[in-house]
């Protein structure tokens, strides 16, 4: 028998981040958060789990693509978030908050737009941090296939994300 | 193995990452919600543990609202885990039960609906989001202005807003762009609501699980929106319904619904799923806005349509249709078009209250009829031959059909007198010289044993009457 609560206690907060950074609002993170235990308790029905962190990670990223491709499904790709996530960047004048979140907003609509397989790589990699071994054990993929899907999620969020001016060329 | 750009060379991307690295996460999730979900894992390791097998559909109608996210953990478990996807021959009806109970035990749900027809004039989709709320509750929202083109190329609009409550038997339909609104109470309302309800939708599924279909079929694995899936195809009579569901989790991905026999062609997909969201009690309140107008207060009968519905309804579009009854019976064109023309005749072809309650009385009063007629299967053996007939035709048959096949026909003459009548005693007198009709049907065998169908013959049948009127059915 699985002792949960230990398992909320200690990785609860890794389901929560994950949820509320991917998804940036309460309600869909708690819905989130909801969902990804009860996954939980299934994969451990069937298998014994050694890596919590890598297993809750993994399923919190893919139910949160899963609400953010609904979320523009319904709404069209350009929903304003109701309670927009505080975003700092890197220079602190307001201004520069609020074009950090509108980037970030569009990088959910353009998450939300990639194939399945290529969204959660470059969330779980870039986003989240994990190692290519990592993910390739959790999405049975060899690293070097992790390597190569990430290189094309990048790629092709680079060109989506390139009408957005970054910051950084505005002096030239 | 993370590479980042440095600051020179910062793009987009780059500028996007490093914001959402440095998001401020508010704590959470609430404590009394972390309580909350530790026990529905508690409850659905125990559940697992002691093997229960529920009636999850009266469990779920007898339950507390707030024991929510308890009973979704027990349907999981118990559904979810145990049962491995079976063959059609092997146990559809078994694998089955996963998806009939984890159906069954949703608290709330909103998806995307589309309904896509396909006649003559061109193909239509309208697109709609609805919205469910346990036990009885639902709401379903269409774009304004929509509009069904006819075979004048005139057009009706449809209410925008419906709310459904089937434990008060009540709705209402609202239609934001011109105020109007209608109110509906029904009496004998099935258990299961109208055909493309969510709880239809459960209690189609469930009958599926208990043998009480035409159909089970095993559709296979498909990835559709990301996700892993797993179909099945379910017939039952006139209705043919795809469900596929997660392969993990058992909740619903996509829903396909399609009446096989009805014109125009007709298919409502359901998808983009959300179960157990937060959704406000005030969207499904059965209280008409400030500002808007009731144009009709009906009373509808919900109970099982007979064959006296169908001869109402042929009487009603006759007297729309200069006398004349339907060309046919599963066909909306042939119903409505009388209607709408004298209609728009008499108020033109903007909507206005006079109009929109007209055309509520209509439909609620021909509802029947089509109901029975979609409820017909090839064992009725059911026939129409109206098309062109002019109501109170003497001695004319224009629809017969058996209520059972061991049952002699049930005859609606174009006077809409009913009567009894063998095949062979069908009035001489009453028939044209010759008239062949041709009808195809599938011919299916039921197992007395596995209550299942399978299709032993694909018939084409011909109904001919010979110039001494008598009448001969053969299977080609």
């Amino acid at each position: 028998m699985t002792d949960w609560e230990e398992v909320l206690n200690r990785h609860g907060s890794v389901v929560w981040q994950t949820a509320w950074r991917m998804l940036g609002n309460h309600a869909d993170a708690l819905d989130c958060y909801q969902t990804v235990f009860l996954e939980a308790l299934r994969v451990v029905e069937r298998d014994t789990v050694h890596d919590w962190p890598a297993l809750l990670k993994r399923l919190a990223t893919a139910r949160a693509l899963d609400l953010l491709r609904a979320r523009y499904r319904q709404a069209g790709r350009h929903e304003p978030l109701a309670s927009p996530t505080a975003v700092v960047s890197r220079r602190a004048e307001p201004e520069h908050d609020a074009e950090a979140s509108e980037l970030l907003e569009r990088l959910r609509v353009e998450l939300a737009e990639l194939p399945n397989q290529q969204a959660e790589v470059f969330s779980l990699v870039v986003l989240e941090g994990m190692t290519y071994r990592q993910v390739g054990d959790r999405l049975k993929l060899s690293t070097s296939a992790v390597g190569m899907v990430l290189n094309r999620a990048r790629k092709r969020l680079r060109e989506r994300l390139a009408w957005v001016e970054p910051e950084a060329k505005r002096k030239y | 193995m993370n590479d980042y750009y440095e600051a020179d060379h910062e793009d987009s991307l780059d500028t996007a990452t490093r914001g959402y690295r440095s998001q401020r996460v508010p704590d959470g999730p609430p404590d009394e919600f972390v309580t909350e979900v530790l026990a529905a894992l508690h409850h659905a390791e125990e559940a697992a543990d002691q093997s229960v097998t529920v009636n999850l559909k009266e469990k779920f109608l007898a339950m507390n609202t707030t024991a929510k996210i308890t009973i979704a953990a027990t349907v999981l478990i118990v559904v979810g885990g145990l049962l491995p996807w079976l063959a059609p021959s092997g146990g559809t009806a078994l694998a089955f039960t996963n998806v009939a109970e984890a159906l069954a035990n949703i608290r709330t749900a909103t998806w995307n609906f589309s309904v896509e027809t396909e006649s003559p004039q061109g193909k239509m989709t309208i697109n709609g989001k609805s919205m469910y709320l346990a036990p009885s509750r639902e709401r379903r929202e269409m774009p304004d202005h929509v509009h069904a083109a006819n075979e004048s190329g005139t057009a009706i609009s449809l209410g925008s807003v419906e709310i459904f409550d089937y434990q008060k038997s009540e709705s209402i339909s609202l239609t934001p762009t011109t105020k109007m609104a209608r109110v509906l109470k029904y009496e004998n309302l099935p258990a299961d609501g109208p055909s493309y309800s969510f709880e239809h939708l459960q209690r189609m599924v469930s009958d599926a699980q208990d043998g009480r279909v035409d159909k089970v079929e095993n559709l296979g694995k498909r990835t559709i929106e990301g996700r892993e899936t797993v179909g099945f195809r379910i017939s039952k009579g006139d209705m043919e319904c795809k469900i596929w569901t997660d392969s993990d989790t058992r909740l619903l991905v996509r829903v396909e619904l399609t009446a096989l026999r009805f014109k125009p062609k007709t298919r409502i997909v359901m998808s983009d799923f959300r179960i157990n969201v937060e959704l406000d009690e005030s969207l499904f309140s059965l209280d008409v806005p400030e500002g808007y107008t009731i144009v009709s207060r009906l009373n509808i009968d919900a109970a099982e349509p007979k064959l006296d519905d169908l001869a109402q309804m042929l009487r009603l579009v006759a007297e729309h249709n200069d006398g004349v009854l339907p060309g046919e019976l599963r066909n909306f064109e042939s119903i409505y078009g009388g209607i709408i023309k004298s209609l728009i005749a008499k108020h033109g072809a903007d909507e206005s209250p006079e109009k929109a309650k007209a055309m509520a009385e209509f439909s609620a009063n021909v509802e029947r009829g089509m109901r029975f007629v979609l409820s017909l299967a090839p064992e009725n053996d059911s026939h129409y031959a109206g098309k062109g007939v002019k109501l109170n035709t003497p001695n004319r048959p224009v629809f017969w059909y058996k209520p059972t096949p061991d049952e002699n026909y049930q005859v609606i003459y174009a006077d809409l007198s009913i009567k009894d009548v063998a095949a062979e005693d069908l009035d001489k007198r009453s028939l044209p010289a010759a008239v062949t009709v041709t009808e195809k049907r599938t011919v299916t065998k039921k197992s007395a044993v596995t209550k299942k169908s399978t299709v032993t013959k694909k018939a084409k049948f011909k109904v001919k009457v010979d110039s001494e009127g008598k009448i001969t059915i053969q299977q080609d």
